[in-house]
């Protein structure tokens, strides 16, 4: 129960909406989906923001952006356009699995980044997509997922901010997530996600451009690696750069494994030794690449 | 590849019944599905109460000092109970027959607590939350003492002694011995251990732990009592066991059983948790000092925390056998953890050997049970009940000794196995809490649910053929038996009337907790008096209405329940005969029941003439009949469990791909019931095999007591389930039935371990198979190999 | 507060305490096919449809409701005449207990409204988020299928058809996945 709780107020505009959280202060807290908010026994929050009815539920793909409005949830997520998309594969990926589905009905990607738990899956895509967070106020202002990250969001987010959108930019590449918990939407006891281009000096996008590629040792021009499940916070792995233009054959996906495991010291979770996480955060990263590839390459890639 | 297998077609036998081995809909299904009010808390009562349970945390304490007076001041606060105020009156909370074979270690409230969840007060009072807060207002000062964490320990000298209270006893001649830790023992011999070992070429022993787990049923306890307009305490509670809940209510309030009545509504699945006197009589107790309705209920983590467990177990095998594959000894040292109460610790640790030695033949059996107290949560009835935890052991040493002897499998187990005809010592040597029942195996379709089941998942095919990559595939089998019912021991009755209009009441006190007992029972009625299942209304478990039946557990509701329907079916179908016979001038011994008619001597009357003409006609008497049954046999039913698993050796996730049971469980009266008990009892033994665990911390507090880190499996983790009925007739059961709802899950944990061997070599001898720890073992045996 | 919402097609006008549960406020109104089995959204007992999606009662306050429609399973179908999910569940055997049933079967109804021709991976997923004990799934399953047959002739049970076709499915899938080296 929330004790202090008076008064729920059901805006039906941005405006309406920032302003009724500016006003209250911090005795106000923006409500979505509400995955943990009832539980949470939050004894502080006086004032709901209801912020379901502001229209901004939508997912849309434009040839430069893809724009996830807050109120966007994994289920939506997961039956969208984006679900045909190679490049923003690991961000369905993660919703697919963000809990059992009463969950991911409910769950907002604006509200998971929010809260941030350690076993949110979204953060973790979308880390690995170089998300950009829509924060509005009165004004708007945009904030990198890299930099939103680097303490826990709710720091960042001052009473009155509401993050409004989550913008990726257009890679042409391909991404994917895997996690590892004791079933399919368990807690990640480990998880990666990771982001690609592929470059061969070919244009992507063709399926007969595609087949011929198939046979060829792809090369990477990007690549960037999300670890979840690990930390408190998502991390970005680092110290990649080397693997990039270089050909990806098994000793490429044994020195990504090894970078991964050497540089993540998880925190300690019941379930399983850290080291068990260390090592098996290695092994998703390196399969989350193969995933991206086949995706790259138009191959179906059984989730 | 698709279920080949139609459960629907029936045996041979069966050509002449029309309801009886015939897929009918569960009779309570559409009311279910439609969500009309059936369960415990579908009904309000006026001025109902809440309450609420302090629980120590603390998982060895006595309790110096204990101040309720500021819960008491609180307002809205109208009952607080604790051990300074309620009787002391020893008993055990294990819902079994009188006189109960466990421990009477348990006290309603004590001023010792015995495991981080006991009991220390509670509290009725106007609101859920009133009545929480009125616990935190509670003073309780605790005096520390060193807990018992570790099983191993338990009987070292210098241990810390749990039950020093003078007053915890047995009430039946068992050993039993609580300044050592010891809340049951047995053990025998039959022939030579010694020799059978000196006599075998192969001889395999190995160490095996079993963990705890829960059995999570998706509606957690809950009771409601209230005064009814005569002052007698109904209640209204989610239970396997009413009639038991009704006497041990009785004892601990210190009133009559004729002041009791316990209803059992629809129960939202027990699978032995709720076996258990867990709040009957701590809602009783405030529904008798307040007067008012009071509920109390559990939360999920009080559910996994303050309720039952399955007992864990750490079991020493021995097999001794023959080059040709003939066993020589079987040695099984059971350590039997059974927390801070010793609720069924004899029982299941009896059934650790009952339930498992006697599937293969040796002339040499040893067994030996310690059940030890801990501070840790207290063991219960859990489906399966001992045979679980023992056939892990039996049936991977069983694969390991075909391995060393060049043998199938599958082979081994045909050469071994007990069948129609052959007894074992075992039957005669372990009961429950005295003496077992010797018995001669009457139906054994085991030999046929091997060779099923190897055809369905291919097993000569597939088994031994890992591939190479990542991901190896594995075939595993296990083979089972269970007993259905406890011979001598267990009893069930039966009450039929005739209505004028053809339709019958039966009434019984088997307690369906969702099995589909109702309709199973309602299908036998049907079947002797030749009616349509619609013509039978069953009313179960209300201990005012219906006669006693020791209740839900050992699988013996069909078996045993079945046939006390049966018999008063029969009873009420000679005076329906008689009746007609007296109406239309003939000899009864000429008529019998057709289609729900009285045919023969060239009359035909239908039933709802017989009905109305002994209700309104002349002679009025209501055709009525009970009947009770016991049993002076416990026929296993067989089982061949089949498992093909993928396993990541990169990251140690086990993958169980495919998944067959073929079970013997006599006639299985209805199909489509029996396969989804297997079904059910599969699945969960896979979870249980995979992913349930409890995890403490140091102090013996569990830390993963909800749904989010304690994972039972859902739609997505499935894999293909297959069942094949195997059928038999066993002579003794009602329409040749047996058991069939706790046997199948004993079979995951051992096929899985086996499969898992089958794949990449390893022997997990540890459950669960948690991923970290299948990638420990391959990386084990990698360093061990050298590569 | 006051709460102006629809259960079941009827127009509700309720006083309620700011920070309760929908989960509590439905059972106090009545509607007590809407299950407690966790309270940490998790086993989906105590799923309703909201505006005809799909959610977890027991995770959101009956305040967010305002104005919104909500369906429990009282609102699908009666005894006297269900909905053919209703009887697709009896016809298959799916239900054991029944504490789960309700959840299952809103929850199948929130995935035919949307999907009316699920994939048997689509199915599975749909239904993750509602925990059984007693059934393994496997008639569950097949429920769904009975279900989708019987909403395409308009609520006719031809026959089980469902039945099996879940087994297939399911190994398909799995053989797929283990294959590719994708194990969950």
């Amino acid at each position: 129960m929330l004790d202090q709780l008076t008064d729920f107020l059901y805006p039906t505009t941005v405006e309406e909406a920032v302003e009724a959280l500016a006003k209250a202060g911090g005795k106000a807290l923006p409500l979505a989906g509400g995955t943990s908010l009832a539980l949470s026994r939050n004894a502080r929050v006086e004032v709901l923001v209801d912020i379901t009815r502001l229209g901004l539920d939508r997912i849309d793909v434009d040839s430069d952006r893809i724009e996830i409005q807050c109120c966007a949830t994994a289920h939506g997520i997961t039956r969208s356009s984006l679900a045909d998309l190679p490049e923003a594969g690991a961000l369905v990926d993660a919703a697919q699995v963000s809990g059992p589905s009463g969950v991911r009905a409910a769950m907002t990607m604006g509200g998971s980044l929010a809260q941030c738990y350690p076993w949110s899956d979204p953060p973790v895509a979308l880390l690995a997509l170089e998300a950009k967070v829509e924060i509005t106020r009165k004004t708007k202002r945009t904030v990198g997922i890299t930099k939103l990250l680097e303490q826990h969001p709710s720091k960042a987010l001052t009473p009155g901010d509401l993050i409004t959108a989550i913008v990726l930019p257009r890679s042409g590449g391909a991404s994917a997530f895997l996690k590892q918990g004791l079933t399919v939407t368990d807690d990640a006891l480990a998880s990666a996600a990771v982001s690609i281009r592929i470059d061969q000096g070919q244009e992507h996008g063709k399926k007969s451009t595609r087949r011929k590629k198939k046979a060829e040792a792809p090369q990477l021009s990007h690549l960037r690696v999300a670890l979840g499940g690990l930390r408190p916070l998502p991390i970005l792995a680092t110290g990649l750069e080397d693997l990039v233009g270089r050909p990806m054959d098994d000793a490429w996906y044994e020195t990504l494994a090894d970078l991964i495991r050497s540089q993540v010291r998880p925190t300690e979770d019941a379930r399983a030794p850290s080291a068990y996480r260390r090592t098996v955060a290695g092994v998703l990263a390196k399969r989350a690449v193969q995933k991206a590839v086949e995706r790259w390459k138009g191959e179906p890639t059984p989730v | 590849m698709t279920n080949k297998v139609d459960n629907r077609q029936a045996a041979p036998w069966t050509e002449d019944w029309n309801v009886v081995n015939r897929p009918v809909e569960k009779i309570d299904s559409l009311g279910l599905a439609t969500g009309v009010p059936a369960f415990t808390d579908d009904e309000t009562f006026k001025d109902m109460l809440y309450g609420a349970i302090l629980t120590s945390p603390h998982a060895h304490a006595r309790i110096r000092r204990i101040d309720v007076s500021k819960a008491e001041a609180l307002a809205g606060v109208h009952a607080v109970l604790f051990h300074g105020n309620v009787p002391r009156v020893p008993h055990t909370t294990a819902g079994q027959s009188y006189p109960e074979p466990s421990a009477y270690d348990t006290f309603m409230f004590d001023n010792k607590v015995r495991y981080v969840g006991d009991r220390v007060a509670a509290v009725a009072a106007e609101t859920p939350e009133r009545a929480l807060e009125a616990c935190r207002l509670i003073e309780v000062e605790y005096e520390e003492l060193e807990p018992l964490l570790d099983p191993r320990r338990a009987m070292e000298p210098g241990a810390p002694v749990i039950h020093d209270e003078p007053d915890a006893t047995v009430i039946i001649p068992m050993d039993y011995d609580p300044k050592r830790n010891l809340a049951a023992h047995v053990d025998f011999e039959i022939g030579s251990i010694e020799q059978g070992l000196a006599e075998a070429d192969v001889h395999l022993e190995g160490e095996f732990e079993t963990q705890y787990a829960q059995h999570c049923p998706i509606e957690p306890h809950i009771t409601i009592s209230y005064l009814d307009e005569r002052g007698r305490v109904v209640i209204r509670t989610s239970t396997q066991v009413p009639f038991h809940v009704r006497r041990i209510v009785a004892a601990c309030c210190q009133i009559p059983v004729g002041r009791i009545r316990v209803i059992k509504p629809r129960i939202g699945g027990g699978f032995g948790v709720k076996q258990e006197i867990l709040l009957e009589d701590v809602c009783a107790m405030l529904t008798l000092r307040t007067g008012r309705p009071v509920k109390i209920e559990y939360s999920r983590s009080e559910e996994f925390v303050s309720s039952r467990t399955r007992h864990p177990s750490i079991i020493q095998l021995d097999l001794g056998l023959k080059r040709t594959g003939e066993m020589t000894a079987i040695k099984m040292d059971v350590l039997l953890n059974t927390g801070a109460y010793g609720s069924h610790a004899l029982t299941v640790g009896s059934n650790c050997g009952a339930k498992v030695l006697p599937l293969y033949r040796s002339p040499n059996v040893a067994f030996n049970l310690n059940g030890v107290y801990t501070n840790l949560p207290v063991g219960g009835a859990y489906r399966g009940y001992g045979a679980t935890q023992a056939s892990f052991p039996m049936e991977c040493l069983m694969d390991e000794a075909a391995e060393a002897l060049g043998m199938d499998p599958i082979d081994l187990r045909l050469k071994n196995h007990i069948t129609t005809g052959q007894t074992s010592d075992v039957f005669k040597a372990l009961g429950e809490g005295r003496p077992g029942v010797e018995m001669i195996i009457g139906s054994c379709g085991l030999d046929e649910c091997l060779k099923q089941g190897a055809d369905a998942i291919s097993w000569r095919e597939r088994r031994g053929k890992p591939g190479d990559g990542p991901i190896r595939r594995g075939l595993g089998l296990a083979a089972l038996m269970q007993g259905s019912s406890i011979p001598e021991i267990d009893m069930g009755a039966a009450f039929i009337k005739m209505n004028e209009d053809g339709s019958f009441n039966l009434l019984v006190g088997a307690t369906d907790l969702g099995t589909g007992s109702d309709t199973v029972l309602a299908q036998i009625a049907a079947e002797v008096l030749t009616v349509d299942l619609d013509r039978i209304v069953v009313k179960s478990s209300d201990t005012d209405i219906t006669p006693f039946d020791v209740g839900a557990y050992a699988s013996s509701t069909t078996y045993l329940s079945g046939m006390a329907v049966k018999k008063a079916a029969a009873r009420v179908r000679r005076q329906i005969l008689e009746v007609a016979a007296k109406m239309k001038n003939k000899d009864p011994d000429d008529l019998s029941l057709k289609d729900g008619a009285v045919v023969g001597a060239g009359i035909e009357v239908p039933l709802w003439q017989v009905g109305t003409h002994s209700l309104y006609k002349e002679d009025q008497f209501q055709i009525a009949a009970t009947a009770s049954h016991v049993t002076h046999k416990s026929p296993p039913p067989f089982a061949a469990h089949f498992a093909e698993v993928a396993v990541d050796t990169e990251t140690g996730h086990v993958q169980v791909v495919r998944y067959v049971a073929a079970v013997d469980c006599g006639t299985a009266i209805n199909p489509q019931l029996a396969e989804g008990q297997t079904e059910g009892a599969v699945l969960n033994g896979i979870s249980y095999a995979l992913t349930e665990q409890y995890l403490f911390d140091s102090a013996g507090r569990m830390k993963n007591p909800h749904f989010r880190d304690y994972k039972i499996f859902s739609t997505v983790d499935l894999p293909s389930i297959e069942t094949i009925l195997v059928p038999t007739y066993e002579p003794t059961g009602p329409y040749g039935a047996k058991s069939v709802s706790e046997i199948s899950i004993n079979g995951p944990a051992p096929a899985i371990a086996n499969a898992i061997y089958d794949a990449v070599g390893v022997r997990l001898r540890t459950i669960p198979f948690t991923p970290d720890k299948v990638l420990a073992a391959i990386e084990a045996q990698r360093k061990s190999h050298g590569t | 507060m006051k709460l102006e919402l629809t259960v079941n097609g009827k127009p509700c006008h309720w006083d309620i305490e700011p920070g309760a549960l929908l989960l509590d406020v439905l059972r106090e109104h009545g509607y007590t096919s809407v299950k407690r089995g966790c309270g940490e959204g998790v086993c989906g007992a105590c799923t309703v449809l909201v505006d005809g999606k799909r959610q977890n009662s027991c995770l959101l306050l009956a305040g967010q409701m305002q104005g919104r429609t909500i369906t429990t399973v009282e609102g699908l179908g009666t005894i006297d005449h269900p909905h053919p999910i209703q009887k697709a569940f009896v016809a298959a055997g799916a239900v054991q207990c029944g504490f789960c049933t309700p959840g299952m079967v809103l929850a199948t109804k929130a995935l035919l409204d949307e999907t009316p021709e699920p994939t048997d991976e689509e199915i599975r997923r749909a239904l993750d988020g509602n925990l059984c004990r007693c059934t393994g799934y496997v008639k569950i399953l097949d429920a769904v299928h009975i279900s989708v047959d019987a909403l395409k002739t308009g609520g006719q049970h031809p026959d089980q058809a469902g039945r099996h076709k879940a087994h297939q499915a399911i190994e398909e899938a799995m053989d797929q996945a283990t294959k590719a080296g994708d194990t969950p």
